[in-house]
């Protein structure tokens, strides 16, 4: 039975093949055009519209005012300034509190409960000071933003404003050789890099999804500023009179993003006319329909679905990092611990460039969250430059609340405004952090795309550098 | 102080050799790779598929011709079709024996498949297929060939409209097929095949947009120019690109419905509607098929709402959905001329001088 | 919440209760049936709420945005209805099921291969005419299908008036009129699930008509020749029509004879 079977499979199989050649290539328009001819017939009998113009009159009459010449563009920008204000000034005072509570209550009691127990100085160093600390820190730092923003930029997703702000600016990123969608992964990724790279799903064409995958680390995230409004204040405000102070250092802080947006487009040009040519593109956006945002609902799920996951894989990645950095300045071989012997090794390559070895071996142990990088910066010149009395021992990392301060450490470590620039500089051009690198991952199932997103940065940011550095002496500055 | 502007000039050129590096590299690399045994093997190969493409088109192959194209003398000629006559592929006077002519169509279906793989799957424009074709079907294991037809559907044709031999080597060629050069004004037709050698007629041929599937309408033709209409343009090639063209000139009952007064849909303005007369069929692989999901078909009705304020793209409804395509995607797309239009879009409607 | 046990019914060759699908090539999908009665597939095109379908019925959260094409992973998750646990599995949204990308592939195959007890197709009301090329290509494929025609509210907002009874006589299967956004026709929505994966009662697969005579007289030589030789094949010119189109997948099936053992 099952012979005969699959011998009329054969047959059945060898007289389709024969058929196809008589075909011609275009079968699948020919089933599309029937069934979308058979799809009308049906609908025609089943839907009544009592007037097709006046029912849809509010959704273009907005379109008109959003993709207006005009307002289009000021209300774009009105809109998304108003996110990141709201993000900005609302996360201050939860981070405070949760900084407050993580690292200035906790971690006392959990120290003070450890030695009551009598743990072992370097258990309670591994797990306090180390994990504990780090992964507190991450969360003080990353969680407020995430919770104001994420919730924020869905309820305009969830308007359906967001397509229309792709529709309008797709020209721009069309030239190049993006999708418009971008523009939305990208403002994401100012958030946070890891959700702008999954937030390219929404961009259904395989070579602009690449793209926009591997530029969303030009997007400044949330971790890195603090790092850029740290060393533009007391680096670069400082140079000028007090009054204008705070005006200059906004302004570098401000170029520094602008240049992550202008590098976005140029590697976009670039990777769209090399690596990616050979990439297949289908372009299409679709604008859907208004729907009134239900804000609740939007925000309980954003936070659970966007903030709860990047914020879960920051933690998992913040305690072996934590870890590391703890290691790294206890463990000793004749007296030196393996952070010093890293960063004597390094310290050259890192002048060369600019920069000198305690950053290099800051970005090399806080690789998982950017978060921690000027924590691990701090706590490493004070190990070099052995300064006492500042922080609170070998792998603690630690802040300072005076800038005044921050800035004596570091000129004890050697630090310069070169160094300074050439460090704002690095903190936009290097490798995504981990949990943005796993994300890519997922995202692109493709180690060889993972690895240009870690390099491509990373060699920019030394190039760039170390062109600085060079021209800074070429002028003698 | 030397050493700063010492260390840039070093940089560089490190940078520029790098760059220099990966645009010739790849090159470098192949010449690497390409030792005598391995040209030897693409000589044969090459010599093998000509001749089987002479034969399989009727078409006789002259021997300066077939030099020409191999880029080889007389002498590399003799050498290389006694090697092939020794291995039981060639006879006297470069016929094919069938050993010779299976192993020939074996070369074609992966030269054929890639091509269509090129058009249907990756970035590439129309004049890399062939080169890129070229290249890889040399290298193709025969189970790389079968998942490449297993991944495109066991595709017939490439996007040239040259059959493709399938596995068992059966391949079949259109009946009653003429050069495009060769007709009278006023005939309408259907592109099958437009041959993609020599390079420079096939860039003319690119730029006038000309792909397989089309039909066009002879407008005007002597001896030194053709003159058509096709997917709502007016195109004039040179007699010896259209030499280069083939047509089927019988066609089937309901290819005469044609309608042929179309113009692009991206010459709409926000506020008109019209009706799709066809995809051009230089719109290929998945940007073709996202349309027609999309419910773009023949047929449809279709209206430009919304012009985005940097002019590219327009957003179209298309079945009750609100879709933005570019324009150069809405340029291969075939509308009747809107009714109550008397804007800018009417200025390249082609009126077609015969009956219709 | 009482738990009920689940009504098992003596082996018999009229099961009214007995589960469609075939657990051993779900399993080969990556679904594991332990512990569930019946397993439903959720299809739709993308952004016509059929993720807010997904979390009303099994009580997830997953994100539900505004966007086309949202949901690229496999998403499942399990609810339970008099008595029965339901498996639910989301599928890609995809415009289309001819196979032409990756999204496609795994919602076709699921459909295909994994035989789910009920396909649910989420469509937008107010956008029926695109919704029904998909809804129409999944009726070409299975008996069991039921139609969401979700957003009504949007739809009634409009001023549009869809005859729904009409529908599903016109294509053959079960159409439930819903707003998944606001909870409304969830409870009927589980009626018709419940009575699609018990009974035997199945859903006429839809004839479209093709309009080029080529392909119409090819296909009908070639589901003839299919149906004598494979009588309890329920989709044979659909079977036809894919071959015709060069699907590898469709064609090995035929050739190792894992379309024909197929239960109907």
């Amino acid at each position: 039975m099952t012979q005969k079977v699959r011998n009329s499979a054969a047959d059945i199989v060898a007289e389709a093949q024969k058929l196809r050649w008589d075909m011609g290539g275009d079968l699948h328009d020919q089933l599309t055009e029937s069934l979308y001819a058979e799809a009308a017939r049906i609908s025609d009998r089943v839907v009544s519209r009592p007037d097709h113009a006046a029912a849809r009159g509010f959704d273009r009459t907005l379109d008109r005012i959003i993709t207006s010449r005009i307002w289009g563009f000021p209300l774009m920008l009105l809109l998304l300034t108003l996110v990141f204000w709201l993000t900005i000034s609302g996360a201050n005072v939860p981070s405070a509190l949760l900084s407050g509570l993580l690292i200035d209550t906790i971690q006392p009691m959990l120290k003070h409960a450890a030695a009551s127990i009598g743990l072992w100085w370097w258990l309670d160093g591994l797990l306090i000071d180390g994990m504990y600390l780090a992964t507190a820190w991450v969360v003080s730092v990353m969680l407020p933003p995430m919770a104001i923003f994420f919730p924020l930029f869905t309820l305009l997703e969830d308007f359906g404003y967001l397509p229309r702000v792709a529709f309008n600016l797709d020209a721009l990123f069309h030239r190049a050789g993006a999708h418009g969608k971008q523009a939305l992964t990208m403002t994401m990724g100012f958030g946070c890099n890891a959700a702008g790279v999954v937030a390219t799903r929404i961009i259904d064409s395989p070579r602009e999804r690449l793209i926009a995958i591997i530029t969303n680390n030009f997007a400044l995230c949330n971790g890195r500023w603090p790092t850029q409004i740290l060393l533009a204040t007391i680096f670069i405000g400082a140079l000028a009179p007090a009054e204008l102070a705070g005006l200059i250092s906004a302004f570098a802080v401000v170029g520094i993003a602008l240049l992550g947006v202008l590098l976005t487009f140029v590697t976009s040009w670039s990777l769209s006319r090399t690596v990616l040519r050979g990439e297949a593109s289908a372009y299409s956006l679709e604008l859907p329909p208004y729907r009134p945002p239900r804000i609740w609902r939007t925000i309980y799920t954003s936070i659970i679905d966007r903030t709860g996951i990047v914020l879960w894989r920051a933690i998992k990645f913040a305690l072996p990092a934590g870890a590391a950095i703890w290691l790294s300045a206890n463990i000793q071989f004749g007296g030196v611990s393996i952070a010093e012997y890293l960063i004597h090794w390094l310290d050259p390559v890192g002048l060369f460039i600019g920069l000198n070895g305690v950053i290099l071996v800051a970005y090399i142990l806080a690789i998982p969250a950017n978060e921690i990088v000027i924590p691990t910066i701090l706590m490493l010149t004070v190990l070099v430059a052995g300064v006492t009395g500042v922080g609170d021992g070998a792998g603690v990392m630690f802040e300072l609340q005076s800038n005044a301060d921050v800035l004596t450490l570091l000129h004890a470590g050697g630090w310069t405004l070169l160094t300074a620039i050439n460090l704002m500089l690095f903190s936009l051009l290097h490798n995504p952090c981990s949990t943005t690198l796993y994300t890519i991952y997922r995202e692109t199932g493709s180690l060889k795309w993972t690895t240009v997103s870690a390099l491509l940065p990373v060699v920019m940011g030394v190039a760039t550098t170390f062109v600085v550095t060079q021209l800074w002496h070429l002028f003698g500055l | 102080m030397s050493t700063p502007l010492l260390n840039l000039l070093v940089f560089f050129l490190l940078a520029l050799s790098l760059i220099a590096g990966w645009h010739y590299g790849r090159g470098f690399l192949r010449v690497l790779r390409r030792n005598r045994e391995f040209k030897a093997r693409v000589l044969r190969e090459d010599l093998l598929k000509h001749l089987l493409e002479s034969r399989l088109s009727a078409s006789p192959l002259p021997k300066e011709q077939l030099l020409r194209a191999l880029r080889i003398d007389e002498h590399e000629l003799r050498d290389v079709t006694q090697d092939l006559e020794a291995h039981g592929m060639l006879e006297a006077d470069l016929q094919l024996t069938s050993a010779g002519q299976t192993y020939a169509l074996r070369i074609m279906r992966a030269h054929r498949l890639y091509e269509r793989y090129l058009a249907e799957e990756t970035g590439y424009g129309e004049q890399e297929w062939h080169r890129y074709a070229d290249e890889r079907e040399h290298d193709l294991t025969e189970q790389d060939i079968a998942g490449l037809a297993r991944k495109l559907g066991n595709p017939t044709h490439d996007p040239h409209g040259d059959p493709i031999p399938a596995q068992d080597g059966f391949v079949t060629y259109h009946e009653n097929s003429h050069a495009l050069a060769g007709l009278v004004p006023g005939q309408l037709v259907r592109i099958v095949h437009v041959e993609d050698e020599p390079e420079a007629l096939y860039a003319e041929l690119v730029a006038a947009g000309l792909a397989s599937g089309q039909y066009v309408r002879v407008l005007h033709a002597d001896d030194q120019h053709v003159r058509l209409s096709c997917e709502g343009r007016e195109v004039r090639l040179s007699y010896r690109a259209a030499e280069n063209v083939t047509v089927v000139a019988d066609l089937r009952e309901d290819e005469h419905a044609v309608p042929e007064h179309g113009v692009t849909l991206s010459s709409l303005q926000p506020g008109q509607h019209a009706r799709v007369i066809s995809l051009s069929q230089r719109l290929r692989g998945s940007e073709r098929r996202r349309l027609l999901d999309l419910g773009l078909l023949p047929g449809t009705d279709i209206s430009a709402e919304l012009r985005s304020p940097g002019g590219d793209p327009v957003a179209y409804d298309i079945r009750g959905s609100l879709i933005a395509l570019r324009r150069k995607q809405a340029d291969l797309i075939l509308v009747e001329p809107p009714a109550d239009d008397n804007g800018p879009g009417t200025s390249n409607v082609i009126e077609s001088n015969n009956e219709s | 919440m009482k738990k009920q046990e689940p009504i098992v019914q003596p082996p018999s060759d009229a099961c009214a209760t007995c589960p469609m699908h075939d657990a051993s090539a779900l399993k080969r999908l990556g679904v594991d049936m332990k512990n569930f009665d019946y397993v439903v597939a959720l299809a739709g095109n993308p952004n016509t709420g059929k993720s807010t379908v997904f979390n009303s019925l099994t009580g997830l959260r997953q994100h539900t945005g505004n966007w086309p094409g949202k949901t690229v992973t496999r998403m499942e998750g399990g609810f339970e209805y008099a008595g029965l646990r339901y498996k639910l599995v989301d599928l890609p949204g995809t415009y289309s099921l001819l196979a032409t990308s990756e999204d496609e592939l795994v919602a076709r195959d699921f459909i295909l291969f994994g035989q789910p007890d009920v396909t649910l197709v989420v469509v937008d009301a107010t956008r029926l005419e695109r919704n029904l090329n998909l809804a129409l290509q999944v009726s070409q494929i299975t008996e069991r299908a039921v139609l969401c025609l979700n957003l009504m509210d949007e739809a009634k907002r409009k001023g549009m008036h869809i005859d729904d009874r009409r529908l599903a006589r016109d294509l053959g299967m079960p159409v439930v009129p819903m707003s998944a956004r606001q909870n409304e026709g969830i409870p009927e929505l589980l009626g018709v699930i419940g009575e699609v994966a018990a009974s035997n009662v199945r859903s006429k697969p839809y004839r479209v008509s093709y309009q080029s005579p080529q392909l119409r007289s090819s296909l009908s030589r070639l589901t003839e020749m299919i149906e004598r030789s494979m009588p309890d094949l329920p989709n044979a010119e659909w079977v036809a029509l894919r071959l015709l189109d060069g699907d590898a997948a469709i064609t090995e099936a035929l050739l190792n004879g894992e379309l024909g053992e197929m239960r109907t």
